[in-house]
């Protein structure tokens, strides 16, 4: 799941099913706003992916306007959980 | 004071999606309760419902549509076809001066049980986002407000089964006074859900089930009356100052003339005839009409024990000699109680009543109560006279008596 292209499509589709958007019209610059998922829209799409991948909860991040946003987030919680299994194996 | 009338009606019921489908079903005494067929139906001692089997189509993309229980879906297509229906448009000024007007018993009552399930069943940690703003009794008006683009004022009432009737009565005193020229005003409930439905078994209000006729499970004013069921759906009336409905050409309906509004304060689920008593004469006086000239009444009419008994002997405390003439329809033994919706459905019950001039059944009524004596209309529809002011009651847990005259237009 590091790949940047597996990451893209799991949001991408996430947001198909979720929010019933039309898959050509999204791409990692596509605004959020521009797809009409609004604030409240946002956090709840956030929850889904926590859903989603099984990842703590966590504040939202401020800046995040655009589907490749939502991606470098994924990635970045991703790698996060990955650590933390990691040294939980480790016996830290 | 500014007079008010009714422009335009719009109806998501058990008995079909809009007002004509609605008022067809009730003259033909065709019945909206159905088994429910949830998984956990069987548990429940009365598992049938007044259910809304397709729920509507409100286009509303998904992501937008996040934050809609059922109620508000139902909810905003009742709203727009009354406002479609009354061609009225809130693009600029006129959007400010108007106010949307609701009632809700429950709010977003689907959306808080399944939230409850995960929370206590699957025992997650975090739920939806969006549950506050499903759930929250004002999310359907918000909805409305945000749809419609009403920008006057908004207000929620939850006043259990006379909400939407006070609803309707604020509404209507709001464009009376001048404080807005407009509203959108009705009210919705989508409350079929296991809890819910098991806290009404508890209480022991709703009706048993006649085995071989399910349907027929309400029998208002009958002797072997047992209570009602419970119904979802939302109905919606765009109200106006006549004088502006006049000058654009608008559609007129009825007008509304008189709203009475009492509270028992004796019990919290036990009626009181007197307070009822004094809602009905509160509606009359402000309409500056006698009893007498009341030609048809929607009446509460749940088909309790008490409730129809404490109705019967309101009626007859204001009408005198003249209630027993008057013909008096109870609804919800075709389409259950809608709670939150029932004000608002049976004030446009009672408006076309007096418009087609046709009083719509109390169906069910085989075995008339001799305590329950006046004309409810037993069985079949029926012609009436021309009726010049018609009369619709909603009372409710809580001692919330409302009380709502219209009168014939044109």
């Amino acid at each position: 799941m590091e790949n940047g292209l597996a990451i893209f499509t799991e949001v991408r589709d996430l947001l198909v099913a979720e929010f019933e958007l039309p898959a050509p019209g999204i791409a990692p610059a596509s605004r959020l706003s521009d797809l009409g998922v609004d604030s409240l829209a946002q956090v709840e799409f956030l929850y889904l992916i926590e859903a989603r991948f099984k990842l703590d909860p966590a504040e939202a991040p401020d800046a995040i306007f655009t589907v490749g946003d939502i991606c470098s987030e994924l990635a970045r919680r991703l790698a996060l959980k990955k650590t933390l299994n990691k040294s939980l194996e480790c016996g830290h | 004071m500014n007079r008010v009338v009714v422009t335009g009606a719009g109806v998501v019921s058990p008995l079909g999606d809009n007002v004509d489908a609605f008022f067809q079903a009730l003259i033909a005494g065709r019945s909206g309760i159905r088994a429910l067929t949830q998984p956990w139906s069987g548990a429940l001692r009365s598992p049938c419902a007044g259910i809304v089997v397709d729920e509507p189509d409100v286009n509303v993309m998904k992501a937008k549509r996040i934050g809609f229980d059922r109620v508000a879906v139902f909810a905003l297509s009742a709203a727009r076809q009354a406002a479609a229906a009354s061609g009225l448009s809130f693009d600029g000024e006129p959007g400010e001066s108007a106010g949307v007007f609701w009632g809700t018993g429950m709010g977003g009552a689907v959306a808080l049980e399944a939230a409850y399930r995960e929370l206590l069943e699957k025992k997650v940690t975090r739920i939806r986002p969006s549950t506050v703003v499903s759930v929250m009794n004002n999310s359907a008006t918000g909805q409305i407000a945000i749809d419609l683009g009403i920008r006057g004022p908004s207000n929620t009432y939850s006043t259990a089964c006379s909400s939407s009737a006070i609803a309707i009565g604020e509404a209507y005193r709001a464009i009376r006074h001048g404080h807005i020229r407009a509203a959108l005003a009705g009210g919705g409930d989508a409350l079929l859900t296991y809890g819910v439905l098991k806290a009404w078994e508890s209480i022991g209000t709703l009706a048993r089930i006649d085995p071989a006729r399910p349907e027929t499970s309400i029998r208002p004013f009958a002797a072997d009356r047992s209570g009602f069921l419970l119904a979802e759906g939302a109905a919606a009336l765009m109200l106006e100052n006549q004088a502006d409905a006049r000058a654009r050409g608008a559609p007129i309906l009825a007008e509304i003339v008189g709203y009475g509004n009492s509270t028992d304060a004796g019990h919290i689920t036990h009626p009181d005839a007197q307070g009822q008593a004094r809602a009905i004469r509160l509606a009359l006086a402000e309409a500056g009409i006698a009893p007498r000239q009341v030609g048809h009444i929607n009446a509460h009419g749940t088909g309790t024990r008490v409730g129809d008994l404490a109705e019967t002997t309101a009626i007859k405390a204001v009408f005198g000699a003249h209630a027993g003439l008057i013909p008096i329809s109870a609804t919800k033994a075709l389409h259950g109680h809608l709670m939150g919706a029932t004000g608002a459905l049976e004030f446009i019950a009672a408006i076309q009543s007096m418009r087609s001039g046709i009083a719509p059944p109390t169906a069910h009524l085989w075995q008339p109560d001799p305590e329950c004596d006046l004309d409810y209309v037993p069985l079949h529809a029926r012609s009436m006279a021309p009726v010049e002011y018609v009369m619709a009651n909603s009372f409710g847990f809580g001692g919330s008596n409302a009380v709502l005259v219209a009168r014939r237009h044109g």
